[in-house]
């Protein structure tokens, strides 16, 4: 899920997103925001990652990343690996996203220093993924139900194309502890259905997120961002800033059901 | 356990966890947007339109400079990678200090530098196919010194090398996994109290201070790992595993001293220790899993050494004393597992083990061991709740069956751990606190530490580790005055 993960979850991205009230433009906010999560992203897929974080005084750190991730009926399973650095490297995260809303996520982490698979407590999905401005619930993708959606601009354009602006709120307090977030906005690309640009006010220190999906391209028939970045603000100031830069991918691959086991974890590839 | 005791490991277990959460609070308590000002219409200022923008053009220099960093072609999207072959390692630069005088017994009788240390640890893994992988590692550990003479000597430098994980896997087909060689397996839930982690034996010689990584120790062995239906199946043998490294004689954690009273009513006359081999070297263990949507739970039986070992007896001569260190073979059947619920990781583990000793007392010569059936239980939590702060508590609990009233221990007895874990600033930052009370007894162990990352692959760590025991029977009262601050470097590739 992973892959899936990030491309969805960041291309569905930060699937934050919305419900509308009325038919102002044609579409229903809730319409497109379903459109946006029934997208197609593949059936599998197999990624290298670059995640580059950044802080305010320019100093990064780079982490490589290797994703398999596959879509079932009732859950999408993924699997990460870190390859670099060295503080990192032999680490690997693994959850399964179950559809069904009566059923946590589960998700896993192995810490080459124990040499031990450690199961997480699931429900507060708002901590930094590995270090970075990307939460556990931006990797492993939000519900769609989970927040109200309303169309507030009907024409933007971003990197020269036509998007809808969406405003999402989510619909409990369950949701703002699970994701950490209060409200969002999002311009969504109206020919592919894909969220280009994400503006995210998190309840967590006052802060605000910028997410971009960019250098978006069709590759083996699932459009996919190759650059998905989140950059962490406070009082409209650079905090801290992510890039996720995508360098291989390969969807609908032979990804084997027996990748999304602990075993996996503990022995790598 | 005297009232006092107590009040002073409660109060210190607050102090320590109010700090963590006050630095948890502080961090976070930038207070949280208002929805009902202009907050929630903050994201709609035009500012960020700018900022954005800015943004956009350094995001431009950063992927361009990037490029250079791997030798993978980023536009090369067909061709998904497969990672193996790769050389990893760190090394390690530890300088512990002695902040108490430890008494005439040991080595280093009075407080300072307890030891200067570096540490390399090499590993290679590869693949011959995709059927058979393997992994090579090592590790050189040098000292800069040694205490004699009632000083830490520069001179006596000293290097040890040990073989690490140095195995063989082979996988028959994509379920079925085979490990062949010295290796960790890992297993149970409790971290600080675990009763069913038994396959490893445990670095010892310090308790507290050594690197997670080096906790368990390599053991030589077969692992077979292969599904029955939903059930995995885990079956392992093991031989000339050996037992918990132990520390040196006139050490830190010198394991004879609780016996000097023996030599002395045996003569005084110098003494060498020795450890004796088991009957049987060979270790059987078998773990059965099942995974369910928010918890796994497993069975484990066991036909082992236990790890532990004990003194077995004092050879004496009017020249030499010698004590021999043994292992008792003991039998388990245990269960563990967890349940993942809300912010809440529940952890069990359960053990009944035949064969262990338990002393009974004897003031004329050295206790004397009774085979007793043990029945052990363990409880543990993680909750995560409160912002990048995880709180973990861990109990246990043991109980002697066919109990006799001049044991050296109670009957019943109970084991607790604390433990605080904080991590900011997109994890370059963390503390750490933890305080465990051993089973039994009123011996703790209790340690601050805090890491910083300031470049990849580079950790920090400062940690002071300190050791309590009230009553000259707890395995910690000899080395109550132990207490250290180290200061480490940590550089991984």
């Amino acid at each position: 899920m992973i892959t899936t993960k990030l491309l969805k979850l960041f291309t569905s991205v930060l699937l934050l997103i919305f419900s509308f009230t009325g038919v102002l433009y044609g579409s229903s906010a809730l319409e497109i925001m379903t459109k946006v999560d029934a997208r197609y992203t593949g059936d599998s897929a197999v990624s290298d990652w670059r995640m580059i974080l950044i802080d305010k005084k320019d100093r990064k750190r780079v982490r490589e990343i290797e994703i398999f991730s596959k879509e079932y009926n009732d859950v999408d399973k993924s699997i990460s690996f870190f390859k670099s650095p060295g503080d990192v490297k032999g680490t690997s995260y693994m959850s399964y996203n179950w559809a069904s809303t009566s059923k946590e996520d589960d998700s896993w982490l192995y810490l080459p220093a124990l040499q031990k698979v450690n199961r997480i407590a699931s429900a507060d999905r708002s901590g930094s993924f590995m270090g970075s401005d990307f939460t556990y619930s931006d990797i492993d993708g939000f519900e769609l139900e989970d927040f109200n959606y309303k169309i507030i601009k009907d024409s933007d354009v971003v990197d020269g194309k036509d998007c809808w602006v969406i405003e999402s709120t989510p619909k409990n307090k369950k949701v703002i502890a699970k994701t950490g977030y209060l409200r969002s906005i999002q311009w969504v690309r109206k020919d592919i259905y894909f969220v280009v640009k994400n503006r995210i006010l998190v309840k967590k220190g006052k802060k605000v997120k910028l997410f971009a999906a960019k250098d978006i391209q069709k590759i083996d028939g699932v459009w996919t961002a190759k650059t998905l970045q989140m950059i962490t603000t406070k009082n409209k100031k650079l905090v801290h800033k992510s890039i996720f830069q995508l360098k291989n991918i390969k969807y609908n691959s032979n990804v084997e059901d027996s990748i999304f086991e602990t075993e996996v974890m503990q022995r790598g590839l | 356990m005297g009232y006092n005791y107590v009040f002073k490991i409660t109060s210190r277990l607050f102090f320590v966890i109010l700090v963590i959460l006050n630095a948890s609070i502080s961090y976070s308590q930038e207070d949280d947007f208002d929805l009902e000002s202009d907050d929630f219409d903050l994201l709609e200022d035009s500012s960020f339109d700018q900022l954005e923008l800015d943004l956009e053009k350094t995001d431009n220099l950063i992927l361009e400079d990037s490029s250079n960093l791997s030798d993978l072609d980023k536009n090369n999207l067909t061709k998904p990678s497969i990672l193996i072959e790769r050389f990893s390692g760190n090394i390690i630069q530890n300088f512990v200090y002695g902040i108490q005088n430890p008494g005439v017994i040991f080595s280093r009788n009075k407080s300072g530098v307890e030891r200067v240390e570096t540490i390399l640890n090499l590993n290679y893994k590869g693949q011959y196919s995709s059927q058979l992988h393997y992994k090579i590692g090592a590790s050189a550990r040098y000292y800069w010194g040694k205490w004699e003479n009632n000083k830490y000597q520069t001179d006596k430098n000293t290097t040890k090398f040990n073989i690490k994980d140095f195995y063989l896997d082979y996988y028959p087909s994509s379920k079925i996994w085979v490990r062949i060689g010295n290796q960790i397996i890992a297993r149970g839930q409790l971290d600080n109290l675990s009763i069913t982690d038994t396959i490893n034996p445990r670095d010892l010689s310090i308790p507290g201070q050594g690197e997670l990584s080096e906790f368990r120790q390599q053991v030589p062995g077969i692992l077979l790992n292969f599904p029955i239906s939903d059930v995995k199946v885990e079956l392992v043998l093991t031989s000339s595993a050996g037992g918990n490294l132990m520390g040196e004689k006139g050490g830190s954690f010198d394991p004879t001293i609780p016996y000097l009273q023996n030599l002395v009513n045996l003569g005084g006359s110098p003494y060498t220790v020795n450890y004796l081999k088991p009957s049987n070297e060979i270790e059987f263990f078998a773990n059965i899993n099942y995974s369910f949507n928010g918890g796994d739970v497993s069975f484990i039986l066991s036909d082992e050494n236990q790890n532990q070992r004990i003194l077995k007896n004092i050879k004496s001569t009017p020249l030499l004393s010698q004590l021999n260190f043994g292992y008792d073979r003991i039998r388990m059947i245990g269960f563990n597992g967890n349940l993942a619920r809300g912010d809440f990781l529940i952890k069990y583990e359960g053990a009944n083990i035949s064969g262990a000793s338990v002393f009974i007392v004897n003031p004329d010569d050295l206790p004397t061991g009774l085979k007793k059936n043990q029945n052990l239980f363990g409880f543990g939590f993680d909750y995560s709740g409160i912002n990048n702060l995880v709180i973990g508590y861990e109990g246990n609990f043991k109980i002697i069956d066919n109990y006799d009233e001049d044991l050296t221990i109670a009957k019943q007895t109970l084991g607790h751990s604390v433990q605080a874990r904080w991590s900011g600033m997109n994890d370059l930052l963390s503390i750490n606190a933890n305080i465990s009370r051993l089973t039994g007894e009123s011996s703790t162990i209790s340690s601050l530490a805090t890491s910083y990352k300031p470049r990849d692959g580079l950790t920090l760590i400062a940690r002071y580790v300190k050791y309590d025991a009230e009553k000259i029977t707890d395995t910690l009262y000899p080395y109550k005055s132990q207490d250290v601050i180290m200061l480490s470097s940590e550089y991984s590739f």
